[in-house]
């Protein structure tokens, strides 16, 4: 994640690994000006490149790569993708806990345990995934759950990457005290939300209280996507 | 009470005054309200805006057909549509408005069809026309904002008709108008069911995808590059206001503008609330529409689409064009 502020200008070098065998490139979405900097900041294998882009908007926003070759969904849907917060001047206001989430889908060919599972683009398009993942695994925040204690505010920075589901964003245990929908900082929150859907391409910051001690459960409630992986744990303590 | 409430009771009480004072006028044929023929114009071309602050008759003229045509440069399809548009022609209406559909059928349809402007009012507001007749709709639009009309859900109902073309937007602006911008543009989102086949074939409908959400093609605007080939113009400093709807039936669309934010939205084009600020995608869900503007600070194309980036390779795409000056101090190579 990468954090700044409304005002600053964001200088970003872009390398490619030279021992990529595509190319690749950065389209974010904080970024006004064509492709949201993605037609200044293509990198070749072993290039490298960049740009200078002043932050004129505030929000929470995702950041992917967007090159055409071989095909955008599949940048995105191999794990090319981040989230850049721009803050207000003078910055949020502070809060106990900050963590980021990034929901997103896989899409693989069917395989055997153990087995290197190969992308789908036929799955991709039938929108049918293998895995819908909370940051990049789908047991990362079951093995690693995130931690706050009783009386403290937790605030989360929520990246809905697609590529292809709108999201919906649940505290099984509790409503969110305060969503910022669609990840806008100037509009007032919605207040004590129990679901918040996110488009795809978006995001949103939600904040809440947690009073007492336990184990409390993020889900996406719909259909199958916890058993595929949309699932993580905030321990309190 | 909070004070903030009350304001926007007499606030909301002052438009009410407005708005009703001229229609109890016209109801007790006090002033006699003007007929307006509606301008009626093919996506993405938005009619005129209003600049009237007293309720009209508007008079919009209607015929559904049936035809053979593009889809893709691959493939065609029998669209159902109107005036030989898809998306149906958008209506811009005021609220207090009169709208008098004439819906005609042309005369070598095989399916009767209909079309329902339910949202735009209150209660039911369906026309239906056998092939070869024309049948008449009088409805008053008392509820402002951004909606679908479509063919119905009115029994015996055929889905097959709202996803063959049977779609369009009404905008039933507040008192006066919106407020100007420079360009204006009707985007639809829509999506065709249709079993597999070769180049150059004409594709049949299929129902079992439409159950399966396996859609062929999910385009803007009824052909898969009719914003690619044919792009949306402006100029840098120039704001575009957008209608953008989508059709459905299955797909809620994350709308979003690459390389642009979305400086004001109002989610499922409801005006009476202020809008959602600096966004970057915004949901707008199927049967809906969305009011969203940006005011264009960098020359170049940009690229609208669906996020939901799969759908991109189905059509859900459109270009913006703005020309003008750059602006290094926001945008620049290193």
């Amino acid at each position: 994640m990468i954090r700044v502020m409304l005002g600053d200008t964001v200088e970003i070098r872009m390398k490619n690994d030279k021992n990529s065998k595509e190319s690749h490139n950065i389209d974010f979405h904080a970024i006004t000006g064509p492709g949201g900097g993605a037609s200044l900041l293509n990198s070749e294998p072993g290039q490298e490149s960049g740009g200078r882009f002043k932050m004129i908007i505030p929000g929470v926003f995702m950041y992917h790569c967007a090159t055409a070759s071989p095909s955008i969904p599949e940048h995105v849907s191999n794990g090319m993708y981040g989230t850049i917060v721009v803050e207000p001047a003078g910055g949020l206001k502070p809060v106990d806990r900050e963590y980021q989430i990034t929901q997103s889908e896989f899409y693989t060919k069917e395989g055997g345990k153990g087995e290197t599972l190969e992308f789908s683009y036929e799955n991709g398009l039938d929108e049918r995934p293998s895995h819908v993942v909370y940051n990049g695994h789908a047991t990362a925040l079951v093995k690693n759950p995130l931690k706050a204690k009783a009386g403290e505010t937790v605030r989360i920075f929520f990246t809905n990457v697609g590529p292809n589901f709108v999201d919906s964003f649940q505290i099984l245990e509790k409503p969110f005290d305060r969503v910022y929908i669609e990840g806008s900082l100037t509009a007032p929150p919605a207040e004590n939300v129990k679901v918040t859907k996110v488009p795809t391409g978006g995001a949103v910051m939600v904040e809440f209280k947690v009073d007492k001690a336990g184990n409390y459960t993020f889900v996406d409630p719909v259909g199958n996507r916890k058993d595929l992986g949309a699932m993580g744990l905030l321990k309190v303590e | 009470m909070p004070k903030s409430f009350l304001h926007n009771m007499r606030h909301a009480g002052l438009i009410s005054a407005l708005v009703m004072a001229p229609c109890l006028a016209i109801n007790a044929g006090l002033v006699s309200a003007e007929t307006i023929q509606a301008q009626l114009l093919k996506a993405p071309n938005v009619p005129a805006p209003i600049t009237r602050t007293q309720p009209a008759t508007v008079v919009v003229n209607l015929e559904a057909s049936e035809w053979v045509g593009l889809i893709s440069d691959d493939n065609r399809y029998e669209f159902w549509g109107i005036n030989g548009m898809v998306p149906a022609p958008m209506i811009r209406v005021m609220v207090g408005d009169t709208v008098e559909v004439n819906f005609k059928n042309k005369k070598d349809s095989k399916e009767s069809h209909n079309l329902d402007f339910g949202k735009a009012t209150d209660g039911a507001a369906l026309v239906t026309a056998e092939p070869g007749k024309e049948a008449k709709l009088s409805f008053k639009a008392t509820k402002q904002g951004l909606f679908v009309y479509q063919s119905s859900t009115a029994a015996p109902f055929n889905i097959q008709h709202l996803l063959s073309g049977m779609y369009g937007l009404i905008l039933v602006e507040p008192v006066g108008g919106l407020k100007p911008v420079e360009k204006e543009f009707y985007v639809m989102q829509s999506e065709f069911y249709m079993k597999d086949g070769k180049k150059n074939d004409t594709l049949p409908f299929s129902m079992d995808k439409v159950k399966a959400a396996d859609a062929s093609y999910i385009v803007h605007n009824g052909h898969m590059t009719a914003l690619v080939k044919v792009p949306l113009r402006s100029r840098v400093g120039e704001t575009t206001r957008w209608f953008y709807g989508n059709a459905g039936v299955n797909f809620e669309s994350s709308w979003h503008v690459i390389g642009e934010m979305l400086d004001r939205v109002w989610p499922a084009g409801d005006m009476s609330k202020p809008p959602l600020e600096s966004i970057q995608s915004t949901l707008v869900g199927t049967g809906e529409a969305t009011i969203g503007e940006f005011k264009g600070e960098m020359p170049g194309t940009f690229v609208s689409v669906d996020h939901s980036l799969f759908r991109t390779e189905k059509g859900a795409l459109g270009l913006l064009k703005i020309d003008g000056p750059t602006n290094p101090s926001l945008f620049k190579g290193l």
